[in-house]
Protein backbone atom coordinates (compact mmCIF):
# COMPACT_ATOMS: atom_id res chain seq x y z
CA UNK A 1 0.00 0.00 0.00
CA UNK A 2 1.48 3.53 -0.84
CA UNK A 3 1.09 5.87 2.07
CA UNK A 4 -0.62 9.19 0.96
CA UNK A 5 1.96 11.02 2.98
CA UNK A 6 4.87 9.75 1.27
CA UNK A 7 3.19 8.91 -2.04
CA UNK A 8 5.56 11.01 -4.25
CA UNK A 9 4.56 12.61 -7.34
CA UNK A 10 7.16 15.01 -9.31
CA UNK A 11 7.61 18.20 -10.90
CA UNK A 12 4.86 19.86 -12.67
CA UNK A 13 5.93 22.50 -15.18
CA UNK A 14 4.80 25.14 -12.73
CA UNK A 15 6.99 28.06 -12.13
CA UNK A 16 5.27 28.96 -8.57
CA UNK A 17 5.39 25.03 -8.08
CA UNK A 18 9.45 25.30 -9.00
CA UNK A 19 9.64 28.28 -7.34
CA UNK A 20 8.63 26.12 -3.95
CA UNK A 21 11.20 23.28 -5.08
CA UNK A 22 14.14 25.95 -5.27
CA UNK A 23 13.48 27.62 -2.03
CA UNK A 24 14.68 23.82 -0.44
CA UNK A 25 17.84 24.38 -2.29
CA UNK A 26 19.20 27.43 -0.55
CA UNK A 27 22.57 27.62 -1.30
CA UNK A 28 25.61 29.71 0.92
CA UNK A 29 27.23 33.21 -0.68
CA UNK A 30 30.21 33.15 -1.79
CA UNK A 31 32.09 34.23 1.33
CA UNK A 32 31.03 30.56 3.31
CA UNK A 33 33.94 28.72 3.19
CA UNK A 34 34.20 24.71 3.82
CA UNK A 35 36.74 23.44 5.56
CA UNK A 36 38.04 19.77 5.39
CA UNK A 37 37.67 19.54 9.57
CA UNK A 38 34.01 20.50 9.16
CA UNK A 39 33.17 18.26 5.76
CA UNK A 40 32.29 14.94 5.76
CA UNK A 41 31.33 12.93 2.09
CA UNK A 42 30.78 9.46 1.48
CA UNK A 43 33.02 8.87 -1.23
CA UNK A 44 32.34 6.55 -3.28
CA UNK A 45 28.39 7.36 -4.32
CA UNK A 46 27.44 6.50 -7.83
CA UNK A 47 27.24 8.35 -10.99
CA UNK A 48 24.58 11.43 -11.25
CA UNK A 49 21.72 10.27 -12.86
CA UNK A 50 19.25 12.04 -14.81
CA UNK A 51 15.34 11.43 -14.22
CA UNK A 52 14.45 13.51 -17.57
CA UNK A 53 10.47 12.74 -18.75
CA UNK A 54 9.56 10.23 -15.45
CA UNK A 55 8.35 11.00 -12.57
CA UNK A 56 10.58 8.54 -10.93
CA UNK A 57 12.99 10.62 -8.69
CA UNK A 58 11.84 7.56 -5.83
CA UNK A 59 13.25 4.48 -7.90
CA UNK A 60 16.33 6.57 -9.06
CA UNK A 61 16.93 7.55 -5.63
CA UNK A 62 16.43 3.95 -4.77
CA UNK A 63 19.00 2.91 -7.41
CA UNK A 64 21.26 5.09 -6.40
CA UNK A 65 21.25 4.02 -2.86
CA UNK A 66 21.57 0.43 -3.84
CA UNK A 67 24.44 0.70 -5.96
CA UNK A 68 26.41 2.15 -3.42
CA UNK A 69 25.31 -0.12 -0.69
CA UNK A 70 26.54 -2.77 -3.44
CA UNK A 71 29.74 -0.95 -4.13
CA UNK A 72 30.74 -0.24 -0.63
CA UNK A 73 30.47 -4.01 -0.12
CA UNK A 74 32.78 -4.83 -2.78
CA UNK A 75 35.50 -2.47 -2.10
CA UNK A 76 34.70 -0.92 -5.57
CA UNK A 77 36.61 2.38 -6.22
CA UNK A 78 35.03 3.59 -9.81
CA UNK A 79 31.53 2.57 -11.43
CA UNK A 80 31.35 0.86 -14.45
CA UNK A 81 28.08 -0.20 -16.64
CA UNK A 82 28.05 -3.49 -14.58
CA UNK A 83 27.68 -1.47 -11.10
CA UNK A 84 24.19 0.33 -12.49
CA UNK A 85 20.69 -0.77 -11.32
CA UNK A 86 17.76 -0.06 -13.82
CA UNK A 87 15.36 2.19 -11.93
CA UNK A 88 12.80 1.84 -13.62
CA UNK A 89 12.83 -1.91 -12.60
CA UNK A 90 12.97 -0.88 -9.17
CA UNK A 91 9.83 1.16 -9.16
CA UNK A 92 7.76 -1.85 -10.34
CA UNK A 93 8.73 -2.89 -6.17
CA UNK A 94 7.25 0.26 -5.47
CA UNK A 95 3.71 -0.73 -6.27
CA UNK A 96 2.53 -3.12 -9.07
CA UNK A 97 3.97 -4.34 -12.03
CA UNK A 98 2.56 -1.41 -14.50
CA UNK A 99 4.12 1.22 -12.01
CA UNK A 100 5.68 3.09 -15.32
CA UNK A 101 3.71 6.20 -13.56
CA UNK A 102 4.30 9.51 -11.41
CA UNK A 103 4.92 8.52 -7.80
CA UNK A 104 5.89 5.60 -5.75
CA UNK A 105 7.14 5.13 -1.99
CA UNK A 106 10.91 4.40 -1.57
CA UNK A 107 10.43 2.93 1.29
CA UNK A 108 8.82 0.04 -0.44
CA UNK A 109 11.50 -0.54 -2.45
CA UNK A 110 14.25 -0.30 0.08
CA UNK A 111 12.14 -3.04 2.11
CA UNK A 112 12.02 -5.06 -1.29
CA UNK A 113 15.56 -4.82 -1.67
CA UNK A 114 15.84 -6.56 1.78
CA UNK A 115 14.72 -9.41 0.55
CA UNK A 116 17.61 -10.25 -1.92
CA UNK A 117 15.72 -10.29 -4.82
CA UNK A 118 17.92 -10.22 -8.39
CA UNK A 119 17.93 -7.10 -9.69
CA UNK A 120 18.33 -5.86 -12.94
CA UNK A 121 20.89 -4.10 -14.13
CA UNK A 122 20.88 -0.68 -16.23
CA UNK A 123 21.82 -2.66 -19.47
CA UNK A 124 18.58 -4.76 -19.24
CA UNK A 125 16.17 -2.43 -18.50
CA UNK A 126 17.74 0.82 -19.90
CA UNK A 127 15.67 3.94 -19.27
CA UNK A 128 16.44 5.84 -22.23
CA UNK A 129 13.65 3.61 -24.53
CA UNK A 130 11.03 4.57 -22.19
CA UNK A 131 12.25 8.39 -22.15
CA UNK A 132 11.97 9.14 -25.78
CA UNK A 133 8.35 7.46 -25.42
CA UNK A 134 7.54 10.15 -22.62
CA UNK A 135 9.27 12.85 -24.63
CA UNK A 136 7.82 12.34 -27.86
CA UNK A 137 4.85 14.38 -29.05
CA UNK A 138 1.35 12.07 -29.45
CA UNK A 139 4.05 8.76 -28.67
CA UNK A 140 2.64 7.40 -25.72
CA UNK A 141 -1.30 7.94 -27.11
CA UNK A 142 0.08 6.33 -30.42
CA UNK A 143 1.20 3.72 -29.07
CA UNK A 144 -1.74 3.20 -26.90
CA UNK A 145 -4.13 3.38 -29.58
CA UNK A 146 -2.07 0.67 -31.30
CA UNK A 147 -2.32 -1.78 -28.67
CA UNK A 148 -5.72 -0.99 -27.90
CA UNK A 149 -6.74 -2.02 -31.82
CA UNK A 150 -4.43 -4.93 -31.71
CA UNK A 151 -6.38 -6.01 -28.57
CA UNK A 152 -9.79 -5.31 -29.89
CA UNK A 153 -9.17 -6.55 -33.49
CA UNK A 154 -6.46 -9.53 -32.60
CA UNK A 155 -4.25 -8.34 -35.31
CA UNK A 156 -1.49 -6.40 -36.86
CA UNK A 157 1.73 -7.33 -34.49
CA UNK A 158 3.98 -5.65 -37.32
CA UNK A 159 2.10 -2.32 -36.67
CA UNK A 160 2.72 -2.67 -32.83
CA UNK A 161 5.97 -3.93 -33.32
CA UNK A 162 7.10 -1.06 -36.00
CA UNK A 163 5.34 2.56 -33.16
CA UNK A 164 7.73 0.34 -30.30
CA UNK A 165 10.75 0.52 -33.08
CA UNK A 166 10.86 3.73 -32.59
CA UNK A 167 11.83 3.90 -29.25
CA UNK A 168 13.50 0.44 -28.79
CA UNK A 169 15.41 -0.29 -31.96
CA UNK A 170 17.03 -3.26 -30.70
CA UNK A 171 15.17 -7.11 -31.05
CA UNK A 172 12.35 -6.90 -28.84
CA UNK A 173 12.23 -11.17 -27.62
CA UNK A 174 9.80 -9.76 -24.96
CA UNK A 175 7.07 -8.82 -27.15
CA UNK A 176 4.67 -11.96 -27.61
CA UNK A 177 4.82 -11.77 -23.61
CA UNK A 178 4.08 -8.38 -23.72
CA UNK A 179 0.96 -8.75 -26.09
CA UNK A 180 -0.57 -11.30 -23.89
CA UNK A 181 -1.28 -8.57 -21.26
CA UNK A 182 -4.78 -6.94 -20.81
CA UNK A 183 -3.53 -3.68 -19.79
CA UNK A 184 -1.38 -0.81 -21.86
CA UNK A 185 0.57 -0.21 -18.57
CA UNK A 186 1.07 -4.16 -18.06
CA UNK A 187 1.91 -4.00 -21.86
CA UNK A 188 4.45 -1.41 -21.48
CA UNK A 189 6.27 -2.81 -18.05
CA UNK A 190 7.08 -6.04 -20.31
CA UNK A 191 8.35 -4.08 -22.95
CA UNK A 192 10.46 -1.46 -21.18
CA UNK A 193 11.28 -4.19 -17.93
CA UNK A 194 12.14 -7.85 -19.39
CA UNK A 195 10.47 -10.66 -17.45
CA UNK A 196 14.14 -12.07 -17.45
CA UNK A 197 17.45 -10.98 -17.94
CA UNK A 198 20.75 -12.92 -18.87
CA UNK A 199 23.03 -13.49 -15.74
CA UNK A 200 25.20 -10.92 -17.04
CA UNK A 201 22.80 -8.55 -16.75
CA UNK A 202 21.49 -9.30 -13.21
CA UNK A 203 23.17 -8.20 -9.80
CA UNK A 204 21.84 -10.49 -6.53
CA UNK A 205 21.40 -8.10 -3.92
CA UNK A 206 23.44 -8.73 -0.94
CA UNK A 207 21.94 -9.40 2.88
CA UNK A 208 20.80 -5.69 3.87
CA UNK A 209 18.41 -4.47 6.36
CA UNK A 210 16.11 -1.14 5.10
CA UNK A 211 15.49 1.39 8.17
CA UNK A 212 13.57 4.59 8.09
CA UNK A 213 12.50 7.54 10.37
CA UNK A 214 9.02 9.08 9.45
CA UNK A 215 9.44 12.92 10.17
CA UNK A 216 5.41 12.77 11.20
CA UNK A 217 5.87 16.51 13.51
CA UNK A 218 6.45 20.14 12.48
CA UNK A 219 8.23 21.13 15.94
CA UNK A 220 11.87 21.94 15.72
CA UNK A 221 12.78 18.84 18.14
CA UNK A 222 10.72 17.03 15.30
CA UNK A 223 13.75 18.79 12.65
CA UNK A 224 16.52 18.33 14.94
CA UNK A 225 15.74 14.63 15.45
CA UNK A 226 16.14 14.03 11.78
CA UNK A 227 18.79 16.08 11.36
CA UNK A 228 20.42 13.80 14.06
CA UNK A 229 19.79 10.42 12.47
CA UNK A 230 21.00 12.22 8.80
CA UNK A 231 24.04 12.96 10.91
CA UNK A 232 24.44 9.88 12.50
CA UNK A 233 23.88 7.61 9.12
CA UNK A 234 26.47 9.76 6.91
CA UNK A 235 29.68 9.71 9.51
CA UNK A 236 28.64 5.68 9.53
CA UNK A 237 28.96 6.31 5.68
CA UNK A 238 25.24 5.67 4.99
CA UNK A 239 23.94 7.76 2.05
CA UNK A 240 20.46 9.17 3.24
CA UNK A 241 17.54 8.60 0.85
CA UNK A 242 15.20 11.56 1.88
CA UNK A 243 11.36 12.30 0.50
CA UNK A 244 10.86 15.98 1.07
CA UNK A 245 6.82 17.61 0.38
CA UNK A 246 7.31 20.75 -1.91
CA UNK A 247 4.01 21.54 -1.86
CA UNK A 248 1.44 20.82 0.77
CA UNK A 249 -2.34 20.53 0.98
CA UNK A 250 -3.75 20.39 4.54
CA UNK A 251 -2.25 17.70 6.02
CA UNK A 252 -1.45 16.07 2.61
CA UNK A 253 1.68 16.35 0.77
CA UNK A 254 0.20 17.04 -2.78
CA UNK A 255 4.15 17.26 -4.58
CA UNK A 256 7.01 15.52 -3.72
CA UNK A 257 10.31 14.55 -4.20
CA UNK A 258 13.35 12.03 -3.91
CA UNK A 259 16.99 12.59 -2.86
CA UNK A 260 19.79 11.12 -1.46
CA UNK A 261 21.63 13.12 0.89
CA UNK A 262 25.60 12.10 0.74
CA UNK A 263 27.32 14.66 3.07
CA UNK A 264 27.43 17.36 5.83
CA UNK A 265 29.66 20.20 6.23
CA UNK A 266 29.97 23.37 8.30
CA UNK A 267 30.62 26.44 5.95
CA UNK A 268 31.46 29.78 7.61
CA UNK A 269 32.61 33.47 6.55
CA UNK A 270 34.78 36.04 7.95
CA UNK A 271 32.41 37.30 10.56
CA UNK A 272 32.45 33.60 12.16
CA UNK A 273 28.58 33.34 10.94
CA UNK A 274 28.22 29.43 10.09
CA UNK A 275 26.02 27.67 8.56
CA UNK A 276 25.33 23.79 7.96
CA UNK A 277 24.93 22.49 4.80
CA UNK A 278 23.73 19.14 3.59
CA UNK A 279 24.93 17.65 0.21
CA UNK A 280 21.95 16.50 -2.25
CA UNK A 281 22.59 13.63 -4.55
CA UNK A 282 19.72 14.51 -7.06
CA UNK A 283 18.43 12.73 -10.05
CA UNK A 284 18.28 16.09 -12.05
CA UNK A 285 21.38 15.69 -14.07
CA UNK A 286 25.16 16.94 -13.47
CA UNK A 287 24.07 20.23 -14.56
CA UNK A 288 21.71 20.65 -11.76
CA UNK A 289 24.98 19.72 -9.14
CA UNK A 290 27.01 22.12 -10.52
CA UNK A 291 24.60 25.06 -10.76
CA UNK A 292 23.55 24.25 -7.01
CA UNK A 293 27.03 23.98 -5.59
CA UNK A 294 27.56 20.18 -6.17
CA UNK A 295 24.67 19.86 -3.84
CA UNK A 296 25.76 21.54 -0.66
CA UNK A 297 22.26 23.36 0.42
CA UNK A 298 21.57 24.46 3.71
CA UNK A 299 20.29 21.94 6.21
CA UNK A 300 17.95 24.25 7.76
CA UNK A 301 15.46 25.01 4.58
CA UNK A 302 15.93 21.24 3.39
CA UNK A 303 14.63 19.62 7.04
CA UNK A 304 11.61 21.90 6.88
CA UNK A 305 10.60 19.85 3.51
CA UNK A 306 11.75 16.46 4.93
CA UNK A 307 9.03 13.91 4.84
CA UNK A 308 11.08 10.83 5.97
CA UNK A 309 14.25 9.57 5.92
CA UNK A 310 15.01 5.69 4.31
CA UNK A 311 18.70 3.72 3.96
CA UNK A 312 20.51 0.40 3.77
CA UNK A 313 22.80 -0.85 6.38
CA UNK A 314 24.24 -4.23 6.64
CA UNK A 315 23.05 -6.73 9.92
CA UNK A 316 24.65 -6.09 12.68
CA UNK A 317 25.84 -2.51 11.80
CA UNK A 318 26.92 -0.74 14.31
CA UNK A 319 26.74 3.75 13.48
CA UNK A 320 29.57 5.78 14.28
CA UNK A 321 29.34 7.59 17.59
CA UNK A 322 31.42 10.91 16.01
CA UNK A 323 29.77 14.25 15.78
CA UNK A 324 30.94 16.61 12.76
CA UNK A 325 33.59 18.98 14.24
CA UNK A 326 31.96 22.74 14.05
CA UNK A 327 31.86 25.95 15.80
CA UNK A 328 28.36 26.94 16.31
CA UNK A 329 25.75 24.21 15.72
CA UNK A 330 24.80 22.88 19.22
CA UNK A 331 25.15 18.87 18.48
CA UNK A 332 21.55 17.10 17.80
CA UNK A 333 20.18 14.50 19.54
CA UNK A 334 19.26 10.97 18.01
CA UNK A 335 15.96 9.51 19.89
CA UNK A 336 16.21 6.46 21.61
CA UNK A 337 14.86 3.46 19.11
CA UNK A 338 11.55 2.76 20.82
CA UNK A 339 10.64 -0.90 21.10
CA UNK A 340 7.03 -2.32 22.32
CA UNK A 341 7.91 -6.19 22.04
CA UNK A 342 9.43 -8.13 23.92
CA UNK A 343 10.68 -11.02 21.09
CA UNK A 344 8.94 -12.79 18.28
CA UNK A 345 9.18 -16.37 17.26
CA UNK A 346 9.89 -17.89 13.76
CA UNK A 347 7.28 -17.89 11.49
CA UNK A 348 6.58 -21.94 10.31
CA UNK A 349 8.31 -22.89 6.94
CA UNK A 350 10.48 -19.45 7.44
CA UNK A 351 14.29 -19.90 6.81
CA UNK A 352 16.67 -18.74 8.24
CA UNK A 353 18.60 -16.24 6.51
CA UNK A 354 15.23 -14.73 5.90
CA UNK A 355 14.46 -15.10 9.20
CA UNK A 356 17.70 -13.46 10.66
CA UNK A 357 17.05 -10.79 8.05
CA UNK A 358 13.47 -9.97 8.75
CA UNK A 359 14.91 -9.65 12.56
CA UNK A 360 17.67 -7.56 12.06
CA UNK A 361 15.58 -5.35 10.00
CA UNK A 362 13.31 -4.64 12.90
CA UNK A 363 16.00 -4.26 15.43
CA UNK A 364 15.93 -7.42 17.41
CA UNK A 365 18.96 -10.03 17.45
CA UNK A 366 18.24 -13.54 16.30
CA UNK A 367 18.80 -15.98 18.77
CA UNK A 368 18.32 -20.03 18.57
CA UNK A 369 17.72 -22.05 20.74
CA UNK A 370 16.65 -25.63 21.01
CA UNK A 371 12.74 -25.02 20.95
CA UNK A 372 13.40 -22.84 17.83
CA UNK A 373 14.40 -19.61 16.70
CA UNK A 374 13.69 -16.43 18.20
CA UNK A 375 14.41 -12.90 17.83
CA UNK A 376 14.42 -10.79 20.69
CA UNK A 377 14.18 -6.91 21.29
CA UNK A 378 15.34 -5.37 24.33
CA UNK B 1 32.63 27.09 -13.51
CA UNK B 2 34.18 23.75 -13.14
CA UNK B 3 31.79 21.60 -14.82
CA UNK B 4 32.78 18.47 -13.78
CA UNK B 5 35.89 17.45 -12.82
CA UNK B 6 37.17 14.52 -14.84
CA UNK B 7 36.69 14.46 -18.69
CA UNK B 8 38.20 17.66 -18.59
CA UNK B 9 40.58 18.01 -22.05
CA UNK B 10 41.93 21.52 -22.74
CA UNK B 11 40.50 22.91 -25.98
CA UNK B 12 42.97 23.83 -28.61
CA UNK B 13 40.64 22.94 -31.30
CA UNK B 14 38.53 26.40 -31.86
CA UNK B 15 39.72 29.27 -31.98
CA UNK B 16 35.99 30.47 -30.83
CA UNK B 17 36.94 28.80 -27.54
CA UNK B 18 40.57 28.50 -27.59
CA UNK B 19 40.80 29.70 -23.50
CA UNK B 20 37.88 27.05 -22.81
CA UNK B 21 37.95 23.89 -21.44
CA UNK B 22 36.37 21.06 -23.17
CA UNK B 23 34.34 18.43 -21.44
CA UNK B 24 33.90 15.45 -23.11
CA UNK B 25 30.38 13.52 -23.27
CA UNK B 26 28.77 10.26 -24.76
CA UNK B 27 25.68 9.61 -26.38
CA UNK B 28 23.55 6.88 -24.15
CA UNK B 29 22.37 5.34 -27.20
CA UNK B 30 25.12 5.26 -29.67
CA UNK B 31 28.76 5.49 -28.79
CA UNK B 32 29.17 8.73 -30.07
CA UNK B 33 31.23 11.62 -28.41
CA UNK B 34 30.79 15.27 -28.35
CA UNK B 35 32.69 17.84 -27.08
CA UNK B 36 31.16 20.59 -24.86
CA UNK B 37 32.44 23.83 -24.36
CA UNK B 38 31.15 27.40 -21.71
CA UNK B 39 30.30 30.04 -23.77
CA UNK B 40 28.91 33.32 -21.52
CA UNK B 41 27.75 30.80 -18.76
CA UNK B 42 26.66 28.23 -21.52
CA UNK B 43 27.75 24.97 -22.15
CA UNK B 44 26.94 24.38 -25.57
CA UNK B 45 28.40 21.75 -28.35
CA UNK B 46 31.84 23.07 -29.81
CA UNK B 47 30.17 23.00 -33.33
CA UNK B 48 27.79 25.65 -31.66
CA UNK B 49 30.64 27.43 -29.85
CA UNK B 50 31.98 28.22 -33.64
CA UNK B 51 28.90 29.85 -35.43
CA UNK B 52 27.93 31.48 -31.68
CA UNK B 53 25.72 34.17 -33.67
CA UNK B 54 23.29 31.70 -35.52
CA UNK B 55 23.56 28.72 -33.33
CA UNK B 56 19.87 28.60 -31.66
CA UNK B 57 21.29 26.91 -28.12
CA UNK B 58 22.52 30.03 -27.57
CA UNK B 59 19.88 32.25 -27.95
CA UNK B 60 17.25 29.65 -26.64
CA UNK B 61 16.53 31.44 -23.68
CA UNK B 62 14.83 34.13 -25.32
CA UNK B 63 12.37 32.21 -26.45
CA UNK B 64 9.06 31.67 -24.14
CA UNK B 65 7.84 28.11 -23.38
CA UNK B 66 4.58 27.13 -25.20
CA UNK B 67 1.70 26.29 -23.01
CA UNK B 68 1.33 22.65 -24.44
CA UNK B 69 4.18 20.98 -23.18
CA UNK B 70 3.23 18.37 -21.46
CA UNK B 71 3.13 14.73 -23.94
CA UNK B 72 1.77 12.46 -22.07
CA UNK B 73 -0.35 14.47 -18.81
CA UNK B 74 0.47 12.01 -15.95
CA UNK B 75 4.36 12.14 -16.51
CA UNK B 76 6.03 14.88 -15.43
CA UNK B 77 9.70 15.32 -15.89
CA UNK B 78 12.29 17.51 -13.84
CA UNK B 79 11.82 21.82 -14.60
CA UNK B 80 15.25 22.13 -16.90
CA UNK B 81 13.85 19.03 -19.13
CA UNK B 82 10.21 20.21 -19.56
CA UNK B 83 11.39 23.43 -19.98
CA UNK B 84 13.61 22.61 -23.13
CA UNK B 85 10.51 20.85 -24.79
CA UNK B 86 8.28 23.54 -23.87
CA UNK B 87 10.93 25.87 -26.20
CA UNK B 88 10.90 23.17 -29.19
CA UNK B 89 14.16 21.66 -28.22
CA UNK B 90 14.09 17.51 -27.20
CA UNK B 91 16.22 16.24 -24.38
CA UNK B 92 19.54 14.53 -24.89
CA UNK B 93 21.02 13.02 -22.10
CA UNK B 94 24.77 12.77 -22.48
CA UNK B 95 27.01 10.86 -20.38
CA UNK B 96 31.10 11.73 -19.02
CA UNK B 97 33.68 9.73 -18.33
CA UNK B 98 32.33 8.80 -14.79
CA UNK B 99 28.82 7.71 -16.28
CA UNK B 100 27.28 10.89 -14.61
CA UNK B 101 24.48 12.14 -17.22
CA UNK B 102 23.93 15.37 -18.21
CA UNK B 103 20.73 16.62 -19.45
CA UNK B 104 21.37 18.84 -22.84
CA UNK B 105 18.63 20.59 -24.79
CA UNK B 106 18.94 20.32 -28.48
CA UNK B 107 17.46 22.62 -31.26
CA UNK B 108 16.25 21.68 -34.94
CA UNK B 109 19.60 23.39 -36.28
CA UNK B 110 21.60 20.59 -34.13
CA UNK B 111 23.00 22.88 -31.75
CA UNK B 112 23.20 21.62 -27.81
CA UNK B 113 23.09 23.21 -25.03
CA UNK B 114 22.69 22.21 -20.54
CA UNK B 115 18.98 21.90 -20.27
CA UNK B 116 19.73 23.68 -16.64
CA UNK B 117 21.82 26.42 -18.05
CA UNK B 118 19.22 27.36 -20.70
CA UNK B 119 16.67 27.14 -17.90
CA UNK B 120 18.65 29.41 -15.62
CA UNK B 121 19.67 32.32 -17.95
CA UNK B 122 15.57 32.14 -19.35
CA UNK B 123 14.36 32.67 -15.34
CA UNK B 124 16.64 35.38 -14.67
CA UNK B 125 15.45 36.89 -18.35
CA UNK B 126 12.08 36.89 -16.92
CA UNK B 127 12.69 38.27 -13.60
CA UNK B 128 14.50 40.67 -14.97
CA UNK B 129 11.60 41.91 -16.58
CA UNK B 130 9.72 41.72 -14.28
CA UNK B 131 11.07 44.28 -12.27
Amino acid sequence: MKSPASLLVLLLLSPALWAAEADLYVLADSDFKASRETTHEISNMPPIKDQNGAGLCYSFSAATVAEQYICKLNNCGRYSEDDLVSPISLAGFSSNSAAIEDGGNPGLILAELAKGPALRKEKCAPFPPLAKLLRQSGGWDALQAKFSNYKVNQGCTTCLESEIRKYFPAHIEQLSTALQQSSFEAFLWEIFVPASCKSSQVIRMPPVIDKSHPVTGNSPKDRQRAMARIEQLLLSDIPVLTTVCIERKGQVCAEGHATVVSGIREVCNANGDCRLQLKVHNSYGLGWQMQNQNGWVQADQYLEAIESLHWLERPGQTYSEKKLARSSHPDFEVAPERTVRKSILSKPGENIRDFTLNCYRLGGTPAFTDSGRRCDFR
Amino acid sequence: MAFHALGILLAATTGASANAETYRYWKTTVPEKIDIVEVAKFHVDEFCARRKASCKALTAYKLNPSKQVRKHAQLKGHPASDHCESVAGSVQILTDSKLNQANFCQFEDGSLVDSWDLFSAYQKRVKGASR
